[in-house]
């Protein structure tokens, strides 16, 4: 039963597969995004880091990494699937899903690995690619534990990042409109989480603004842990909030689930 | 009809679309308004960013703070402003996939001019205001502000790359038409466009001379800018004029010929 | 002169085929199948002013594509097209004021506001003066009764009131020539009969050449004398409602009444192929020359027949006798 209760995510996954292939336009879309935002912020540090080797505290080094290392996590990490979300609701496809046994919440995730995975992968080969056409220096952690608070913390990231994401869907239960507060936290998400910069090289006050927020932990803190620039207790107190965040995102989003569900009127155009 | 009445039956045609537009807008209030938020918060944390970096250091790649803001705000300029005017091209797969392009096609008025002007999005320049203002600001705070002569320089500069974005709109329709199973090709445009938020002068020569002369965002984008600083040349300013005009009648020439496969090809 | 001239018309179009499976998908990632298929094939008809005529086929038969041609949206593969004595794929505007087309599953009017917002766009692309665009508005608002929906934003309006709204967008110009592609098409019967209504008595009171594309016998029966059928892109038949019968239906119907319980079905067997048999009631199918004699045989058999009445066949199976999938009859 638990195997066969499994399968049909599956099906969703290489399904996922096939559309991802099928659309194959908006796959390199995606990817064209993250390799320009990887080849713009690794030109500006590259000549921040000219002079003295050493920009805010980060080594040249350090910093490209970090670029190049945004550029996986992006893809393991950010995911689009919670896009799909909303249209479901707004166009009435979610009635379909709604009258079959399907738990739409593992179906959305089935959906968003299996987008991740061929993400990921592109986003590595891209990173190897300008590597060696780029001829930049990696910092390569090999110290097993820190890889593995790395590991950890990356998978609390996706898990974070998703249930915040489908979250935000669900307010399409509530307005036609959920695309545009979509964009507006992307956006806010890409700057606050680090997608774009190590956090730290903000002035003391901002920094610690958004170092309470949960936003940091997505990308920021993975990237600092791998960096080895937390140090242990940090990293632990870092995947620690993840875990809690983790906790409180999925309860809201089950909560906002069911007081969504009593509003959907399943309507379509 | 006279050029001056078929001038005035566009300007019709362009302030109902405006018209429309608008109201469109203002009925999806919480969409726009997000959206409008959303770009206020891309617009402050680059330059949050830009300041910050500048607490770290005096010049990047040879510039002062201000003068990479000037970059910055000159792309955030063209970038509002294409992005205003030319919004149809964005709702342009839309159109063609609903069927609606097939309507415009039977009816007595451009397809082009109708597609890129379909969602005149006024809202949008918003911005504009703050942006000019700041632009003002930043010329001000220059170690030479710029005089009447570079105002001018300026300004040619920004008309040549409004020209040059207009081109790339049309010519990303043109694909649109072409490869009608795939994704807007709009995106590719607007996804690079982020090469033009810093100044040229960062990137690889390779990466420069891509986005100068094959996708001339940093021609449309950064060379106003630098016709402000006093570090466009006579020799620089020619080529760029010849290069926008000859890219826009590239992207008519295109265009044309898009309209045709479409209706030779589709069924 | 007729107002439309279609000689020898023929249109391909391309698509591509997907090879099932993820497999498939990654070959398509990299080369796709092209394939030519032709949408309609050496198709000729010329139609005079004022005609209403309609165009009857299956899905893909070819009709929204000839209908596309004609407007200029498409181009012709090969053949020669005349509308008003314009080429249409020109596209030139002094055409283009001239002919409108409405495209039952597509819109044109803006979702988002009321229809008066996107008349008022086409009053300015149409150049229609000020005076000329009210009167028309009142007057299509009248015949359409839809005066009191104009400021309503379109989503909010039903099926059937959303393609009044269509209709008038295309009217308001006053084409003469007007293509009208499945017009009715999901409408309930109400909103059906009153579109039915106002095109019937457009075509009378104004003239207007048209031409409609329906896939209800209905629409067609009560507005169409001429029909063109397309299958596979090829003209099967054109002419009168009344001759398409005559000549594709080589049967006829017999309908008998009688006191009911009076006639068993095994009774009518010998006289043709009998089609329902209630109480009272039967419907009998008989071979257009045996007709007659089959009249008079029932008439002087035992049986106690009451009334008895020679029809020709419903058009809608008709229709399905030429397409040549003949669905089971009706019971």
């Amino acid at each position: 039963m638990r195997v066969a209760g499994a399968k049909k995510y599956w099906v969703v996954f290489t399904v996922s597969w096939q559309k991802e292939l099928e659309y194959r336009f908006n796959f390199f879309l995606a990817r064209l995004r993250s390799v320009l935002v990887m080849m713009l912020l690794y030109f500006v540090w590259v000549a921040l880091t000219k002079k003295s080797g050493r920009f805010a505290g980060y080594s040249q080094a350090e910093l490209v990494t970090y670029v190049f290392g945004i550029n996986v996590l992006r893809s393991v990490i950010f995911g689009a699937q919670s896009r799909q979300v909303a249209s479901d609701i707004n166009e009435g496809m979610l009635s379909a899903y709604l009258t079959k046994p399907v738990n739409y919440l593992v179906r959305t995730f089935a959906a968003e690995f299996a987008q991740r995975s061929l993400y990921a992968a592109a986003a590595l080969g891209e990173v190897l690619l300008f590597l060696l056409l780029l001829r930049a220096d990696l910092l390569v952690q090999r110290d097993a534990a820190v890889l593995t608070l790395f590991a950890l913390s990356v998978v609390l990231s996706a898990t974070l990042y998703f249930l915040l994401s489908y979250s935000v869907s669900l307010l399409a239960f509530w307005s036609r409109e959920a695309m545009g507060p979509k964009f507006l936290f992307d956006w806010v998400l890409e700057f606050a989480s680090g997608a774009y910069f190590p956090l730290d090289i903000l002035s003391p006050a901002l920094f610690a603004a958004f170092s309470a927020l949960p936003f940091a932990l997505i990308m920021y803190l993975p990237m600092e842990i791998y960096l080895g620039r937390a140090d242990l207790s940090a990293a632990l107190r870092g995947i620690a909030l993840q875990a809690t965040w983790v906790l409180l995102f999925g309860l809201s989003a089950l909560w906002v689930w069911r007081r969504g569900l009593r509003k959907y009127t399943g309507e379509g155009m | 009809m006279g050029t001056m009445a078929i001038a005035r039956k566009y300007f019709r045609i362009w302030k109902q679309l405006s018209l429309l537009a608008i109201g469109s807008f203002l009925s999806n209030r919480i969409d726009s308004g997000a959206y409008l938020a959303g770009k206020l918060v891309r617009f402050g944390f680059f330059l949050l960013l830009i300041v910050s970096l500048f607490s770290f250091t005096d010049t990047l790649a040879g510039y002062t703070k201000y003068e990479v803001v000037l970059f910055f705000l000159t792309f955030n300029l063209i970038d509002v402003m294409s992005q205003a005017l030319f919004r149809g091209i964005y709702a342009f797969r839309f159109d063609i996939q609903r069927g609606n392009f097939d309507f415009v096609l039977s009816k007595p008025v451009d397809p082009l001019f109708f597609c890129l002007c379909r969602m005149t999005d006024i809202l949008d320049t918003i911005f504009l205001a703050p942006i000019v203002v700041l632009i003002v600001y930043v010329m001000g705070r220059l170690p030479v502000p710029p005089g009447p002569l570079q105002l001018l320089h300026y300004a040619l500069l920004l008309l040549a790359g409004m020209t040059t974005v207009l081109g790339i709109h049309i010519i990303t329709a043109s694909i649109t038409i072409w490869k009608l199973e795939s994704e807007n090709a709009i995106w590719l445009y607007r996804e690079a466009m982020t090469i033009g938020r810093f100044p040229p002068e960062v990137y690889s020569p390779a990466v420069r001379a891509v986005f100068t002369f094959v996708l001339p965002i940093i021609l449309a984008v950064a060379f106003p800018a630098k016709a402000a600083l006093r570090l466009l040349d006579g020799k620089t300013t020619l080529f760029a004029l010849c290069y926008a005009a000859g890219f826009f009648a590239l992207s008519l020439f295109l265009w044309q010929k898009s309209l045709k496969a479409y209706s030779s090809a589709s069924s | 002169m007729p107002v439309i001239e279609v000689k020898h018309l023929t249109r391909n179009y391309e698509y591509y085929r997907k090879p099932p499976g993820l497999s498939g998908s990654l070959r398509g990632l990299f080369r796709r199948e092209r394939l030519v298929a032709e949408a309609v094939k050496d198709c000729s008809f010329s139609i005079g002013a004022g005609e209403l005529v309609g165009f009857l086929g299956p899905n893909g038969a070819g009709k929204t594509t000839t209908l596309k041609v004609l407007s200029g949206i498409l181009h012709p593969t090969a053949g020669d097209v005349r509308v008003l004595g314009y080429v249409p794929f020109r596209r030139q505007a002094e055409f283009q004021k001239q002919f409108a087309i409405v495209m039952g599953q597509k819109n044109q009017l803006w979702w988002d506001l009321p229809a008066r917002e996107s008349f008022l766009l086409n009053k300015e692309i149409y150049e229609i003066p000020d005076r000329e665009f009210e009167r028309s508005l009142a007057e299509f608002a009248e015949l359409l009764d839809i005066g009191d929906i104009l400021d309503v934003p379109v989503r909010k309006l039903s099926l059937g009131q959303r393609m009044k709204c269509e209709l008038v967008a295309a009217l308001i110009h006053r084409p003469k020539v007007l293509f009208l592609d499945e017009p009715t098409i999901g409408l309930d019967v109400v909103a059906q009969q009153s579109i039915r209504d106002f095109i019937g008595r457009y075509n009378r009171e104004q003239g207007t050449t048209i031409i409609l594309t329906s896939h209800y016998m209905e629409d067609i029966s009560r507005l169409c004398r001429r029909v063109i059928i397309i299958d596979q892109g090829m003209i099967v038949s054109d002419g009168p409602l009344d001759d398409l019968v005559r000549r594709y239906a080589r049967e006829k119907l017999l309908t008998l009444s009688f006191p009911a319980g009076t006639v068993r079905r095994e009774d009518l067997g010998p006289f043709g192929e009998v089609v329902t048999a209630t109480d009272g009631k039967a419907v009998l199918k008989v071979s257009r020359d045996g007709v007659k004699s089959a009249a008079s045989k029932i008439l002087s058999s035992a049986l106690p027949v009451e009334d008895i009445l020679i029809s020709e066949m419903e058009i809608d199976e008709v229709v399905r006798i030429i397409f040549g999938r003949k669905s089971p009859p009706p019971l």
